[in-house]
């Protein structure tokens, strides 16, 4: 069994169709002609949705509707041979099947006939997804050129023979009908699909092939004298129906990925109002977050806690580019983090990180480090009128050890006020104390920097480890 | 005597809250790790020292080709080692290598989707629910229980205990199928279906995700099986307080038309909230410990 953790990851890529649109619009009309089949999860989502919920019984009622007109024109023929009524029989017979098997399939009660129970459960069991063979269908398959036989050979030629030339025409309009809904499938657009390589490579060309046995077919029988003198241009012209197919099948290939490129712009518009009303929601979270960080009543550890949150409420727009928010892990980046910091105290901070992937209480110790030291520095700024002066950020890892330095534009601090006793610096030391680092302050040229060290990997965990 | 347990969280925030609130000093102490291959720090006699574990579902553990995961190891179960990338993996690694701890699954009451993980943690694995969200009083109280008994003071423990055996009526409603017998993959396999006739796709996700190609007959395999899955998930989500009253009637058969407009199973176990417990191989492993080692009488 392939069970795999990425696979539960949402991918566009696999749920929409890959763009093809090429740059030059003159070569897209060329590259259409023989695009393949849209394949995504998309496009097999929208036709199973059309051929179930929208098509029903259209394309049925379609052929059966031009099946009586069919018989109809025979009927005014002249010269219409047995055969020809025995031909068109078997599209009568799966234009009827189609529609009963439908009422059936959809329906609450089943036949009691064998034969039908064996029909719908072929049918039933038909997996769409992988191949294009079902029981109808091979009716159909046999119904297609069916009525065409008869039209060309078992009809006519007939005086003036405008009858048979109708009559060609509605058996085509048929096949087309047929053969545009096969092309159309489910089948062609799932990833799931066990078709053999020359059909799908083949799609493409379908209505040209179909035209190409026509044209053979009309041949031999205006050969065998089978039309009159006068229709046979006309005959020949019918050679031209086939192009529908094509036309039809492009046109609805177009629809889907361009409704996949439009789908992907709705689902980030989506996201977008949500991270909003999310973001909008929160805003009093927000607010309370803030206030508790800076009321010195609160403990130093909820107010870590508390200075940690804001950044991360603000930056939930990170979430709307999925793509983006996937590439980073679904996490709020520390880069991120860092320019929100500098937009709400107004400060110049600049970040360069080279930390990687890091474990969760480690990004964790990073970010409120962050946090915690530009937040104290900020305020000591804005005391002194200098907040317009830059801030930098910097963490890498070497040696096991997770190096981050903040260097701002102050002097040292005193002391006596370095990590007293109950304050948000004092918790972070010891944080960083228990995973055998530490957290100290030098001064360098315009300022002094603050760094924190401390192994990437936690000391042995053992029982008692806390105390 | 201290009480000490492991906190496997990957949240630190809501687990230093957690240590702050509930733990006693020299009484009740808590070892955070957030990454469930720091455990491989510890052998089976240290773990067998700690009294218990506190371990959170979700783990969000790395997937860089650096991270070396904690791996499950048994050649009898399977046929090769199981990454623990789950709170179910934890539970399974710390059955493994302490089987007598006692162990909570953490959770918080609004999150919906830690349904069918802790139903599954205490079904297949006998663990206890902890919900984060009670008062921290009673929190205490049911950690300092040595024995683990005391889970019932809180107020949400009926509801799980409640949900526990329909979960396990739906988990083993397939055992009597001859090519696919566990619910739990059949279930992983249609919530990649979708439309109107989702069942008509099972045997190309069965294939495609299992690598197994048999027939799936709608009337003799999916609607029996159907039904009995709408079944025992009704009793499931009733048990956790859900509304099932426009759910399909199913007392006057069944045919595709019934779940043509709604389909409560796929409904249920489609949203991504599920991927997790679909999708990952440890989840799996704790199905195939639970059917192939569980002692009798141990689990629920």
């Amino acid at each position: 069994m392939s069970l795999s953790q990425q696979e539960d990851r949402l991918s566009l890529v696999d749920f929409l169709p890959a763009p093809s649109r090429a740059t030059n619009p003159w070569a897209q009309i060329l590259r259409d002609l023989r695009a393949p089949a849209p394949m995504s999860h998309w496009s097999t989502r929208v036709t199973a949705a059309r051929i179930h919920r929208h098509d029903r019984l259209r394309p049925f009622a379609t052929r059966g509707f031009l099946l009586v007109v069919l018989a109809v024109l025979f009927v005014l023929a002249d010269d219409v041979r047995p055969a020809a009524w025995a031909l068109l029989s078997v599209g009568v017979t799966q234009t009827l099947l189609e529609i009963h098997l439908d009422g059936q399939a959809h329906g609450g009660k089943r036949a009691r006939f064998t034969l039908t129970r064996l029909l719908l459960a072929w049918q039933d069991n038909w997996q769409w997804e992988r191949t294009l063979l079902n029981a109808t269908g091979l009716l159909g398959g046999i119904a297609v050129p069916a009525n065409v036989v008869a039209v060309l050979f078992f009809t006519g030629p007939g005086r003036p023979g405008w009858v048979k030339v109708a009559a060609l025409g509605v058996a085509l309009a048929y096949a087309n009908s047929g053969i545009y809904h096969v092309l159309t499938d489910g089948t062609y657009y799932s990833a799931n699909q066990s078709l053999p390589r020359i059909l799908v490579t083949l799609r493409a060309y379908g209505w040209l092939l179909v035209t190409g046995v026509l044209a053979l077919v009309v041949g031999l029988s205006v050969h065998l004298g089978r039309w009159h003198p006068d229709m046979v241009p006309l005959a020949w012209a019918a050679c031209a129906l086939p192009y529908a197919v094509g036309l039809k099948m492009r046109d609805y290939d177009r629809y889907l990925r361009a409704s996949g490129e439009e789908a992907a712009v709705a689902m980030t518009e989506a996201r977008s109002r949500l991270a909003q009303d999310f973001h909008d929601t929160l805003n009093a979270v927000r607010s309370l977050s803030r206030a508790l960080a800076r009321d010195d009543s609160v403990s130093p550890e909820y107010k870590i806690d508390a200075a940690d949150l804001a950044p991360k409420l603000t930056l939930v727009k990170e979430i709307v580019d999925e793509y983006a928010w996937e590439a980073q892990g679904r996490e709020i980046t520390l880069e991120g983090i860092v320019e929100q910091l500098g937009r709400d105290h107004s400060l110049r901070v600049t970040a360069e990180f080279g930390l990687g992937e890091l474990r969760p209480e480690n990004r964790e110790l990073v970010r409120q480090l962050i946090t915690t030291v530009v937040a104290n520095a900020a305020q000591a700024m804005a005391r002194l009128e200098i907040h317009d002066r830059p801030v930098s950020v910097s963490g890498q890892i070497s040696d096991g050890m997770i190096h981050l330095s903040i260097r701002d534009p102050l002097p040292l601090i005193p002391a006596a006020a370095w990590c007293p006793d109950g304050s948000t610096l004092a918790v972070m030391r010891g944080r960083l104390r228990r995973l055998g680092g530490d957290m100290t302050q030098t001064a360098v040229a315009g300022g002094k920097e603050i760094r924190g060290v401390w192994s990437v990997r936690p000391p042995r965990l053992k029982r008692g480890s806390t105390r | 005597m201290t009480l000490e347990y492991l906190l496997v969280d990957d949240q630190g925030k809501r687990s230093r809250v957690f240590d702050r609130q509930v733990s006693v000093p020299g009484e009740l102490e808590f070892t955070m790790v957030d990454d469930p291959e720091l455990l491989l720090d510890l052998s089976p006699a240290d773990l067998a020292e700690f009294d218990g574990a506190i371990v959170d579902f979700h783990l969000n553990t790395s997937s860089s080709p650096g991270y070396r995961p904690l791996t499950i190891t048994d050649p009898a179960l399977y046929d090769e080692p199981v990454e623990v990338r789950t709170g179910m993996g934890v539970m399974l690694y710390l059955k493994q290598h302490a089987p007598l701890m006692n162990v909570y699954g953490m959770t918080e009451l609004p999150h919906g989707h830690a349904q069918l993980f802790l139903a599954a943690a205490s079904v297949w694995l006998g663990a206890e629910p902890l919900n984060v969200d009670e008062p921290p009083e009673i929190l205490r109280r049911v950690l300092l229980d040595a024995d683990g008994e005391q889970a019932h003071l809180q107020a949400s423990h009926r509801k799980m205990r409640d949900s526990a055996e329909p979960f396990r009526r739906l988990m083993d409603s397939c055992l009597n199928r001859r090519h696919l017998t566990e619910t739990y993959d059949w279930l992983r396999c249609y919530r990649e279906c979708n439309g109107p006739r989702a069942h008509t796709q099972v045997p190309g996700a069965v294939s495609r995700l299992l690598g197994l190609r048999f027939r799936v007959d709608p009337e003799k395999t999916f609607f029996p099986m159907m039904t009995q899955w709408q079944n025992d998930l009704e009793a499931f989500v009733r048990a956790w307080g859900k509304d099932t009253s426009d759910w399909p009637d199913l007392s006057a058969g069944v045919s595709a038309k019934t779940w043509a407009e709604r389909n409560p199973v796929l409904d249920y176990v489609k949203p991504g909230a599920y991927d997790t417990f679909f999708n990952s191989r440890d989840v799996r492993a704790a199905l195939t410990y639970y059917r192939k080692l569980a002692p009798e009488g141990e689990l629920l």
